[in-house]
Order: C-alpha cells, then sequence, then structure tokens
C-alpha cells in the first residue's frame, strides 16, 4: 500500500483493493445466477405441472366422450383408448407413465401405459382424476386415472 | 483551476476501506436475495393433489357411484339395498326414513359403507366428513353426519350439492375436506 497524495488513484492501483472488489462482484453474481437458476426450474415445474393436468383433463375428456349419456366409461372402453396418440397431441415428445386404477368397490389395475420404461429422470409431476366407470354387472364404480409426465 | 475534488490520503488507506464497504455491502445484497430465493425451492418431483383434493368432484364421483356390498337393514324393518345402488338413491331413502322420524342409528351398517367409500376417494392424505342438512326458511337441519367432526380451526376444503329425489324438502350434502393428521400430531 503506498500512499496516494493526490488522491487520484482510485481502487486499481492496489491488489487488496482489486482483490476485495472482484469478491464483492463475485458473490452477487454468483448469488443472481443461483436465484436465476432457481427461478427457471420453478417455472419449468409449473409448465411441467399444467402439462401433467392437461394431459389428464384431456384423457377423462376423450374417455367419457364416447358415452356422453351415462358420462362415464365402461371398463372395456378403457383398453381401447389410444393413449400414446393423446400423449402425443398434448406433450410434445415429453414422457409419460399412466395407470388406470379401479379403487372401488376393489381395487384393480384396469390399464397402465408409459412412453418408455427405461428413462430416468430428475424431474417429475404427477397428478390423477377421479371418474365414475360402468362396471360389467350395471352397477357404477371409481377409476382413478393417474399420470406422471417427466 | 480545475474544478475537480482530490483528497489527501497520506497512508492510502481510503481505497482499501472503501473497497471493503463495497465488499460487506455485495455479502449483504447477495445473503438477501440468497434468503428470497430458498424458502421457495421446491422438490423436482411434484404430485399435484387431482381430482382427490377437489371437494366437489369427490361429491359428485360419490353420489354417483355404487355401493358395491349388499346392506341388509332390520331395524325398524327388514329392507336390503342392493349393490348396484347408487350412493344417492340409498341417501334419499336415508333422509325419507330420518324424516319420517326413524334414528339415524338404525342406518349405521349402510353409514359405515358410505364412509368407508368416502375414505377411499380421499386417500389418506384427506380426511372427510359429510353432512346431510335440510334446507328451511330459519335454520338449516342437520339430519346425518358421517365422518370425523372437524375442528373449526382447522383448514378445509367444502363442497356441496342438492340431493334429487329426497322428497319434499331441499336437502344439501356438504363434504369437508380437511388434510389428515401427521402422526407426530395425534394424540396417544
Amino acid at each position: 500500500m503506498h500512499a496516494d497524495d493526490d488522491g487520484v488513484s482510485g481502487f486499481f492501483e492496489d491488489l487488496p483493493v482489486l482483490a476485495f472488489v472482484l469478491a464483492g462482484v463475485f458473490a452477487l453474481v454468483s448469488s443472481s445466477a443461483t436465484v436465476c437458476q432457481m427461478r427457471l426450474q420453478e417455472r419449468a415445474g409449473i409448465e411441467l405441472e399444467m402439462l401433467a393436468n392437461e394431459f389428464a383433463d384431456l384423457l377423462m375428456v376423450k374417455l367419457c366422450a364416447v358415452f356422453p349419456d351415462h358420462s362415464a366409461p365402461d371398463v372395456g372402453s378403457i383398453g381401447a383408448l389410444n393413449v400414446t396418440e393423446i400423449a402425443s397431441d398434448v406433450l410434445a415428445g415429453m414422457h409419460f407413465q399412466v395407470a388406470f386404477v379401479l379403487i372401488h368397490p376393489e381395487l384393480k389395475w384396469l390399464r397402465t401405459e408409459s412412453s418408455d420404461d427405461n428413462i430416468t429422470t430428475d424431474r417429475a409431476c404427477s397428478t390423477s382424476r377421479l371418474s365414475k366407470v360402468l362396471l360389467p354387472d350395471g352397477g357404477f364404480g371409481v377409476m382413478e386415472v393417474r399420470c406422471v409426465v417427466f | 483551476m480545475s474544478s475537480r475534488k482530490t483528497r489527501a490520503d497520506a497512508q492510502g488507506q481510503l481505497a482499501l476501506v472503501d473497497a471493503m464497504v463495497f465488499f460487506a455491502a455485495m455479502l449483504l445484497v447477495s445473503g438477501m436475495l440468497a434468503a428470497l430465493c430458498m424458502p421457495e425451492s421446491e422438490s423436482p418431483q411434484k404430485a399435484t393433489a387431482g381430482s382427490r383434493g377437489d371437494p366437489a368432484t369427490v361429491l359428485r364421483v360419490f353420489l354417483g357411484s355404487s355401493l358395491g356390498a349388499p346392506v341388509f337393514l332390520d331395524k325398524p324393518m327388514a329392507f336390503m339395498l342392493d349393490s348396484r345402488q347408487e350412493v344417492a338413491e340409498c341417501l334419499a331413502v336415508e333422509i325419507q326414513a330420518v324424516e319420517s322420524g326413524i334414528a339415524v342409528s338404525c342406518f349405521r351398517p349402510l353409514n359405515d359403507i358410505l364412509l368407508s367409500i368416502l375414505v377411499t376417494l380421499c386417500g389418506l392424505s384427506l380426511e372427510p366428513s359429510l353432512e346431510v342438512v335440510r334446507m328451511t326458511d330459519l335454520q338449516p337441519v342437520t339430519l346425518i353426519e358421517l365422518g370425523h367432526e372437524l375442528s373449526k380451526s382447522q383448514n378445509t376444503y367444502a363442497g356441496s350439492t342438492e340431493l334429487p329425489g329426497s322428497g319434499d324438502h331441499v336437502h344439501l350434502v356438504k363434504l369437508e375436506l380437511a388434510p389428515a393428521l401427521l402422526p407426530e400430531h395425534v394424540d396417544v
């Protein structure tokens, strides 16, 4: 550190001064970058959630559209539903897993479908929908459609 | 004569003090940014409540589903409800009986099945409470209550619908969903 009789040398003549300034700038830039990254992840999560909800809603609409009088699909129609086509309309290449599960009067897996079983991911969103379903005996059960999008 | 102001700094310390103050200010700002962002961080695996968290949907599906098992009622008279009978129809039968003076306790086998269906629909994370009330000009009269009584302080989601075919009065079915208590909050 040397004397600055004229007071004009400013920050950058001395290394300790430069080090403090750079460290301050680095701290600010790094925390800003972290915040931006977290915001981007949060936005991606929200978009994934919207996609999952849209996918589940479209599945229910397609299922119930065949039976407008009952507003409830029968168990047989679930097997005929083209899930892959619906997913390609909504998900634009993203991966999915769908399970149609009868939860009342008994627990029974009706159908499962997935785009690829071997995909691993660190970000996923799941949602579910409940619906009446016409049982073979003429009664109405309750089916849950569970969707995972990743 | 120059208008520029200069300051004497014989020891060369002022610049260093300025830099330290700048560094401290930057640290403070960085800390505040991080603190504002941290509470909103979320897990990459996200699950929405879906239909199970929506009382209106749960109520609609519940009322439209079948009992799933036959119910025998022996009091005050022998009576059987078929397994394919819809919940709304069963509730209408029970309401008419209760309105005519029969005790709700006579319908306990039916109410147990209705509650188990509700619990199945809501899942483990939500606690259902169903109430059937007769709407009058003066004050609603509660006829049937299923499930645990929810405390007033609990945050709940509620939905209601009018029950068709239940007699002369208007009967309202109300469903309240409350987050199930975590194990550490349950008194043993």
